[in-house]
């Protein structure tokens, strides 16, 4: 009993050695445990349910095993694969046609609606003043036309005023 | 009897989008070459065609009926290599195109030719080409146009 005492007395104090925690190990999983010692019963049958507890066991991640893939599932994957694909060239298509103002200026692309604009006036117009002016004799000799016709009718109509007074 | 019809339509189908890619590639091939600028315009074609000055009444008219212009320029001697390939390359498009002249006009060393096509879908393009010493402009604008609507306004413009 003596022994036991000088045992605890040294597991609280913090000096026992692991084979006199066993001693007492022991001595609270018997049956004849003196009275004085009931109250650290519960501490040291503690230790023994601890004893048989197991630690839950881990399985590596690696271990775990992988759905294996079904042949629809394949075709699922595949199918949604290029349905998002699509969806994607798609959206990008529209946003690019939605832009139709746009400027390559040294291979860059320049998306400025107003830029875009500016130039092609630029361009027309100087494309239509060169067809305008290479017209304009053609213009004047239709303008020549004209006044020739009316000088003809005015000569022609004084003709007409002669022959009639002649008569 | 079926088949030869859906073959015929295919062909005529197969033709008529060979004869639109030709100029669609041409534009293609050179949109993104550092050497050329380019320039396209959708939405905003209306505020050009009321924006411009000096153009008769006819051309603006015509100009309301386009959907889009594009617009490739070359800022090359007329000479160059690049310059007489890429001419080269229009002329076969325009020959090969069933493209119709409607004007063309020569001032000093300044060419200009304008260009229409109308299809049996009424798709219209009308082409304005420039030749200056050192640039080149192709400018092509597409519209949905018959051919009456075309005939009428060259008619308006004599």
């Amino acid at each position: 009993m003596e022994r036991i005492n000088e045992i605890l007395k040294k597991y609280f104090e913090g000096t026992s050695s692991l084979s006199e925690e066993k001693e007492l190990k022991t001595y609270f999983n018997g049956q004849n445990i003196a009275e004085e010692h009931e109250v650290y019963k519960a501490v040291f049958q503690n230790f023994v349910s601890e004893k048989s507890e197991q630690t839950p066991q881990i399985t590596p991640i690696k271990a775990i095993e992988k759905p294996k893939r079904t042949f629809k599932r394949n075709i699922f994957l595949t199918i949604s694969g290029i349905a998002a694909t699509l969806l994607l060239m798609i959206t990008t298509a529209r946003s690019q046609t939605l832009s139709e103002d746009y400027v390559i200026s040294n291979g860059k692309r320049i998306n400025n609606s107003e830029m875009a604009q500016k130039l092609a006036e630029e361009k027309l117009s100087k494309s239509f003043s060169i067809i305008n002016q290479s017209m304009e004799p053609m213009d004047n000799l239709g303008k020549i036309e004209k006044k020739l016709e009316k000088v003809n009718k005015v000569s022609n109509i004084k003709d007409n005023n002669k022959n009639k007074t002649l008569k | 009897m079926k088949k030869l019809i859906v073959t015929f339509a295919a062909i005529l189908i197969f033709a008529s989008s060979v004869k639109a890619q030709s100029l669609e590639n041409l534009f293609k091939k050179y949109a993104d070459d550092e050497r050329f600028e380019f320039v396209s315009v959708g939405s905003g074609l209306m505020n050009i065609a009321s924006a411009l000055g000096g153009v008769d009444k006819e051309a603006k008219n015509m100009m309301s009926k386009m959907k889009s212009i594009k617009i490739l320029t070359l800022e090359e001697n007329l000479n160059s290599h690049l310059a007489n390939s890429f001419i080269k390359e229009l002329d076969n498009i325009i020959a090969n195109g069933e493209f119709e002249t409607i004007v063309e006009s020569r001032e000093k060393n300044e060419r200009t030719y304008i260009y229409k096509r109308v299809d049996a879908k009424d798709n219209a393009d009308m082409l304005i080409v420039t030749k200056e010493p050192r640039e080149t402009n192709v400018i092509w604008l597409k519209g949905k146009m018959s051919k009456q609507e075309m005939q009428k306004i060259m008619q308006e413009d004599d």
